[in-house]
This record gives structure tokens, sequence and C-alpha cells, in this order.
């Protein structure tokens, strides 16, 4: 089963309509949270296969971590209300996982990885922004989590995200380095996946100062010497052997 | 402003306190001894012309077995080193007399209390993420901040950033951090060219030998032997990973840049694969090699030391004459070849402001003499010794009441439980008097001019910190070369600082191990390199045996660049600490890890044992 979570709130009615518009027909069931809806907005209302989630609190970013029910082997998408994916996002992440070698793994298409002495600095990161090219698949300290691609098995629980707040990649990622699940970014062209805009955003500038757990969190998990050697030298046979550049093209 | 008045100098100099102190470094019976170097030793004390150098030089050559060492011996010491040591000498005893001495210290002191005293919002205590220009003054915190700039230009050159990352891992010596980037590198060495291997190996290697995986550093070095370049690191390396395979061939002994391979050479002498005869033959042969970096002496030390010690003293001395310190006389080897040392020098005495020196001692009642009497000794005469017995069961305790009944400059105390060092240090510092402190360890041996140094660098520079070089012996005197082909090394033992750094950088962390590197690079970063002066001069000689804590199972640091998991693990965490501040890591988390190995130690009482009547007032 192919289930996706979005949160959204009002400010993003407008990217919201157009997100819905590219993802239409890609998953059997679309959790939608609405933050601070007082009702289920009447443009979303004919939409199928939807269930519209109204928290009692504005559960922001974390309300894509709502606990849907779904089964270890379901496939969970994390979606963002201010991104336009491709006709073929869900079918071609779906055999990216299904054919890449590494067991557990998770997938996304905007990728960072951070510096081994991170000192909190947005300087201090390597990010592989989800429109722009990669011609490789490569490994990440963590994803963007609203271009990922995981199983049921892997979704962290509700409560576990929930104090993460404007921080939920950081504490995705925590949460997969734990478990020994490695993080990879996709290869694709640029504007696979596209930015919309918005009038409004939940996400502030990178360039605030984080709060002291969080930058903490992120020297948790961060650097390349966090990442699975074995896993890295596996993935670059991998994209040598089947990776075909050419095909990245966007049609 | 005038000097401080001397307190203690009206009973520290009486000749008795001297006489009466075991092992004493100037004892006059040891200087009346015929001993191996008598004659240059008396000629130097009693401030004798060059005749009665020569005299001397002449008396020794003459003691030789034969015509041929005798030739040696001659070549050997024309023009050096006692003639030059003495004009030295007297260059260098000039700068302190009174008046010079008073002027210097009114323009500095005012200048390193202020910058003892610091600016508490320079030392980061929150994150530093919104920062675009580089807030650090640490050249390794700097570079950390121009690293993770280059890091976001690193698309599709991930590899050429990880391998300056590792460099800089081992720059810091955050090697958990390198071994997982070692660990990328060589999983994926198909992906580095021959120049990368050849660039990245010493660092990877280095990485590898300090997390205890010299083994594999050893098969990567065979793997790659077509990579690796010929120069003097990689020859260094090789020394380490394959000792079996050194030999005493000369030719080996010459590192590709042309200079000695000290390591080498000292590992074939240890190994006895270097006879001294040979040893003293490719001294002869190729003395260049020893007079461009005078260390490489203390392989001919080492080599002569058990053969004959006049001999090897002489080249000791030609080391040490090289850093204008007094030449040494070394009665005998024995168990602790520091006990027999001793230093050839005049008497002149020194005053100045208070200086307060600090030791704990653990089981040291085999140094204690040696190590407490370098200090009694000190030509900078106004100075209080604290020491600390930190619970030993030997004879420690009677014999500093013995050393302190002569001496009412030292002020002895005991710990009502075992509190490790660093919390030692912590106690003396709020107990210590004096407007500058440094530091001793119970087993090191300080050289007689060491706090006059010191205190001299301080003055003149108007810096408030200073630390010296020092050498490590082992107890049947071998001088000890590391890694990097230096035996002569920085001593943060004998850091020396105006007591207001202390309030300002300190307190030393509780731990059992590594604070004082800590509290440095605290300092570093806090006054900026240009506030501290480092000394070239060795100014101790440190005990390098199974006791000493750098050897001690589970905290050990060793020659070879091993580093245990307890000491990485610290080692790394304070780094990141200085990097991101105290709000991101702070200090439970690093003495929560310290406490898993066992290493954090709780703080104990201290009690007074030196008379009341001769404690100084507070």
């Amino acid at each position: 089963m192919r289930i996706a979570n979005m949160a959204t709130f009002p400010g993003r009615l407008d990217s919201l309509e157009q997100t819905l518009a590219s993802i239409h027909g890609q998953f059997d069931l679309l959790n939608l949270v609405l933050n601070e809806f007082q009702d289920v907005p009447k443009s979303l209302r004919s939409i199928e296969s939807v269930n519209f989630v109204r928290p009692d609190q504005d559960m922001k970013d974390v309300g894509k971590f709502y606990d849907c029910g779904a089964d270890a082997d379901d496939y969970i998408f994390l979606l963002d209300d201010d991104i336009a994916y491709p006709r073929d996002y869900a079918d071609r992440m779906i055999d990216y996982f299904e054919t890449m070698p590494l067991t557990a793994k998770v997938l996304g298409v905007h990728g960072v990885t951070y510096s081994d002495f991170f000192d909190g600095r947005p300087q201090s990161r390597l990010v592989y922004p989800f429109n722009r090219r990669l011609d490789r698949f490569t490994l990440v300290n963590q994803l963007g989590t609203g271009t990922v691609l995981c199983k049921g098995a892997d979704m962290p629980p509700l409560q576990h995200m929930m104090c993460a707040q404007r921080y939920v990649d950081v504490r995705f990622a925590a949460y997969q380095y734990t478990r020994g699940v490695d993080m990879v970014c996709v290869a694709r062209d640029a504007e696979w996946l596209k930015q919309l805009e918005t009038r409004d955003s939940i996400f502030d500038s990178f360039t605030r100062v984080w709060p002291s757990r969080v930058t903490r969190q992120a020297l948790t998990i961060g650097g390349f010497a966090k990442l699975n050697a074995l896993h890295w030298k596996c993935l670059s046979e991998w994209n040598a052997a089947t990776l075909d550049t050419d095909a990245l093209a966007v049609g | 402003m005038s000097m401080p008045t001397n307190t203690a100098s009206k009973t520290q100099q009486a000749p008795a306190a001297r006489a009466a102190t075991p092992r004493s470094v100037l004892n006059p019976e040891r200087q009346a001894s015929p001993s191996t170097v008598a004659e240059p030793k008396a000629a130097v004390a009693a401030g004798s012309n060059s005749t009665a150098v020569a005299s001397a030089q002449s008396a020794l050559i003459n003691r030789a077995e034969n015509e041929l060492l005798r030739q040696k011996l001659r070549q050997m010491m024309t023009g050096l080193p006692w003639r030059l040591y003495l004009s030295l000498r007297k260059l260098s005893l000039s700068y302190l007399s009174k008046e010079q001495a008073n002027t210097l210290y009114e323009k500095s002191i005012d200048k390193i209390q202020r910058r003892a005293r610091g600016n508490p919002t320079t030392l980061r205590n929150g994150q530093v993420g919104a920062a675009a220009q580089c807030p650090y003054k640490h050249p390794l915190l700097k570079r950390t901040f121009e690293l993770n700039n280059s890091l976001r230009n690193a698309t599709n050159a991930e590899f050429a950033w990880v391998m300056q990352a590792l460099q800089h891992s081992v720059s810091v010596e955050a090697y958990d951090i390198g071994i997982g980037l070692a660990r990328l590198l060589i999983d994926n060495d198909n992906q580095l060219s021959s120049a990368e291997r050849a660039t990245v190996f010493q660092h990877i290697a280095a990485t590898l030998i300090a997390c205890g995986q010299g083994d594999e550093a050893r098969r990567l070095a065979v793997r790659w032997a077509g990579s690796l370049p010929s120069n003097d690191v990689i020859a260094s390396l090789k020394i380490s990973l394959l000792p079996d395979a050194v030999t005493g061939d000369r030719s080996a002994m010459i590192l590709p840049s042309g200079k000695l391979n000290a390591l080498r050479m000292s590992t074939a002498i240890q190994t006895g694969r270097m006879s001294p005869e040979q040893a003293l033959d490719f001294y002869f042969d190729r003395q260049s090699l020893f007079d461009s970096n005078p260390q490489n002496y203390l392989c001919l030390f080492n080599a002569w030391r058990k053969v004959d010690l006049t001999l090897a003293t002489t080249f000791f001395n030609k080391f040490t004459g090289h850093y204008r310190i007094p030449p040494v006389v070394i009665d005998a080897i024995g168990d602790n070849v520091l006990q027999g040392v001793s230093f050839v020098g005049d008497r002149r005495l020194l005053d100045g402001p208070l200086v307060s020196i600090v030791m704990g001692s653990f089981g040291g009642a085999a140094t204690l003499a040696y190590s407490v009497g370098s200090l009694l000794q000190q030509t900078y005469r106004n100075i209080e010794v604290l020491v600390v017995d930190d619970q030993s069961d030997d004879d420690s305790v009677r014999q500093l009441k013995a050393i302190a009944a002569d001496d009412s400059r030292l002020r002895l105390f005991k710990s009502v439980n075992n509190q490790g060092v660093y919390n030692i240090r912590n106690a003396l510092i709020e107990r210590a008097e004096g407007q500058f402190i440094t530091f001793h360890d119970s087993d090191d041996l300080s050289i007689p001019s060491r706090i006059e140094i010191q205190f001299h660098a301080l003055i003149t520079s108007g810096r408030p910190l200073c630390y010296g070089r020092w050498i490590r012996i082992t107890p049947d005197g071998r001088a000890v070369f590391f890694r990097d082909q230096a035996a002569l090394r920085m001593c943060v033992v004998s850091l020396f600082a105006h007591r207001d750094v202390f309030r300002w950088i300190g307190p030393y962390r509780r731990s059992q191990f590594g604070a004082d590197t800590e509290f440095l690079e605290r300092a570093k970063e806090a006054i900026g390199p240009d506030g501290i002066e480092a000394i070239k001069t060795p100014l101790n000689f440190g005990l390098w045996s199974d006791s000493s804590l750098t050897r001690k199972p589970g905290i050990e640091a060793l020659e070879d660049g091993f580093r245990s998991p307890a000491r990485r693990q610290y080692a790394q965490s304070a780094f990141l600490q200085r990097l991101v501040g105290h709000d991101i890591i702070d200090d439970r988390e690093i003495n929560s890890q310290l406490n898993q190995h066992g290493m954090l130690r709780e703080p104990s009482e201290l009690q007074a044992l030196t008379p009341a009547s001769l404690l100084r007032s507070t």
C-alpha cells in the first residue's frame, strides 16, 4: 500500500492545491493533517482517497508523522505542501527503493551531510537541494522530510517526533541513525521536484540560531564519519553498474 | 611600583637547608666527588676562565681508554660546549639585575594582569550558529571554521573534503571522528588517485595507530606501497608500523630530507641492532646531522649510557648546552636515572614576586627527593612549593616532612581521600599566595633555572602565560623519541601563568588525566595565541615509566601514537565543546563520559601537614 502523509495550515492553501494536483492518483491514501483549520476547506472535500485529520493542537510539521496505522511493509511517503511532485514520483521512488541493494534504508530527494566538526552554522553542511541535479545516489546524514520514502516499519512514533516542531528533519535522521538505517539521497535531474511559492512558511530561514539541543543532535548524527563506509562503497558500485544518468532527465 | 618583598628569602637560603635536602641538586658533597665530569663542573661553578675549562677537558680526555677514543673526544669538544656555555651564561644572567628587573616588572605587570583577567564574554558560552565572521582566536578553531565553510562547495568532491577533515581530526586529536573518515577512504580507495593516497596515508595511519589498529595500517601500507611517497613522515611512520624491521644499516638512518632519522637510530640502539661503537662512528662520520638538531645527541646518549656514562653525559650536555641550560652530572643510571642527575650551575640567586609551584604526589617516595629538591634549588628563590600527598601508602609523607623541616618554602598537605592531580591543583590554586602559579609532577626534574626562565619570559613578553619543553627519560636512562622524530616536546606541566589566568580559565576538569591540555587549549582560545609564550628551552626532564599517567593502562598515550579510548573521547569532546560552546556540549556530558571510564575524580578535603608556625599567613 502506498500511503502519503502531509501537514498544512491555512496560509498554505494556494500551494497545497498545486501540490495535491501534482500527486493526484499516485497514492492509495493521503493523510492530510489540517493544522489551525476550523473545518475541511471546501476546495479539498472532493479529492478522493484523502483522510483529513484536524488535530486538537497545532502540530506544525510534526503532523506529517501522523500515526496512520500503516503496516510495516507499506510504503510511506512524507510530503510537503509547498512542493510540486512529478507525475512519476511515487513509481520511480518505489522502483529505486526495491532495486537498491541496501537493506535498511530511507530514500529522499533533499539530502544534507553535516561537517564532522559541525558548528551550528548553515555553512557547515553539504546540501543536495531537491530542485538541483544529482548524478548519483549518495548516502547522507539527513533527508528533508518533505521528500522521504520509507517503509512503515521505519516510521518513528508520533510521540517521538512531538517535541521536534520545526526541526523534524534532524529528529527523523537521529531516529534512523540510532536504528542503523541508511539515508540515501536519490539521483535526479534538476527541477524533478519543484519549489512552490508560498505566502507563509512554517519553516523560518535557516539563518536563525538553532536551539542547543538541535545543534547537539546534529553533532551526534552528522559528519561523513557517521556514514557506513561499506554501504557507501556498495552504493557507488551500484551507481556505476546500473545508473543511467540520461534517464534522469525530466520529460 | 617596586618589586614585591621577598618574604621567604630570609629563611630559604640557609646553607643547612640545601645540605639537608636529600639528593640535593646542588649538594656540595656530590660536587666535590670524583664524578664523571667533575673537572668541568668545578670550573664552571667557580666561574673560572678558559684555562680552567681547557684543563678540565684535558683531564676528561686523558681518562679515555685508548687513543682512538681520545682523538674522538678531542674532536668533539673543540670549541664546545664549556666555553660557549660560560659566555652565554654570563650574558643570560645580566638581564635580571635588580634595576633592570624593576623596570621590566613595572612595565609588564599591568599589561600581564590586564590580559590575565581577560574578558569573560570572549569565552564562548552559547551558539556559534549565527556567526558570519570567524569568532575564534585559536588557530585550530579558525581552521575548523574555514574547513566548515568549504564543505558547501564539496558536491562531487566529497572525498577531497573528507581528506582535509581527516587531516584536521588528527591535528585536533579527534580520532573517533577520524577513524570514521579513515574507514570511508580505506573502504572506497578505488576512488582515490595515487596522489591522493600518497597525501592521505599519513593521516589514515596516524588515526589507525591512535585507535589501536596498527595492523590495519600495516596492511594498508603494503596495499598502497606503490603510491606512498618517500618523505620524512612516511619514513617515520614505517618505524612505528614495522619496528622489527629496523636494522642498524647506516644508510637507513637518514631521512629523505637528509636529516637524521633519530627515531630509527634510537630504535636500532634500543633493540641492539646498532652498537654504541657503530653509533659513535656514525656520529663522527656524519657530525653535521647531530649539530644541526641538538636533540639528536640524545641518540648518542642513549647508545652510551650503559657503556660509558662519561661519554654519554658529554653528549647529553652537548644537547643541554645548545639551550644554554646548565650541564648535568649523572652519578649512575641505577633504578631511576633522574635520581642521579644534578646540574652544574652558578649560585646566583634571583629575586622577584612570589611564585607558587603546585604539585600532587601519589606513591612518590622514590622520586620526591629529586623532584622537590629540584624546585627548592631553583635560582629564582622567592617560591613556595605546595605539595599534596594524595593518600600514598609509602614513605612519601615522612620524606616530605623531613624536607619541609629544613625549608619553610615547602607547604605540605594531605588528601583526606585520594582525588587525583587536577582536584589537587584546583584546591592548591585557591591556597597559593604567589602572583604567578606553575606546576610540577612528583617524578619530574626541573632544571635549576626553570622558574627564572619562565618568569623572565613573562616579564619580557608582557604575556600572562607561558610553557616550556621537556624530554622524557625512561628509568634506565633512555631519552624517548616519538613518532614525529622529536624527543624535545612541549611540556604542558610547565604551564606558568599569572594567578588571574586560573580564575578566568579554570578550574581544571576533575579528570584523572589530560585536564592540563584542555586548560591550555581553552587558554589559547580565550587569551589568543599571542598571549602565550612558548619557550623552546627544555625546562623539565620527565620520567617515562610504567607508573606515569601517560602510560597507565586505560589512559595511556604512547610514543608510537596510540591513545586509549578514554583519552580519545575526552580530547574529542573537549575540542567540540570549545568549538560550539558549553550550551551545546555542557560539562556534565563530558564528565559523564569520563565517569563511564572511571576517570572522573571527586575532590577531597586537604589537611595541612606543615607545622602552622611555618605556614605563611593568609
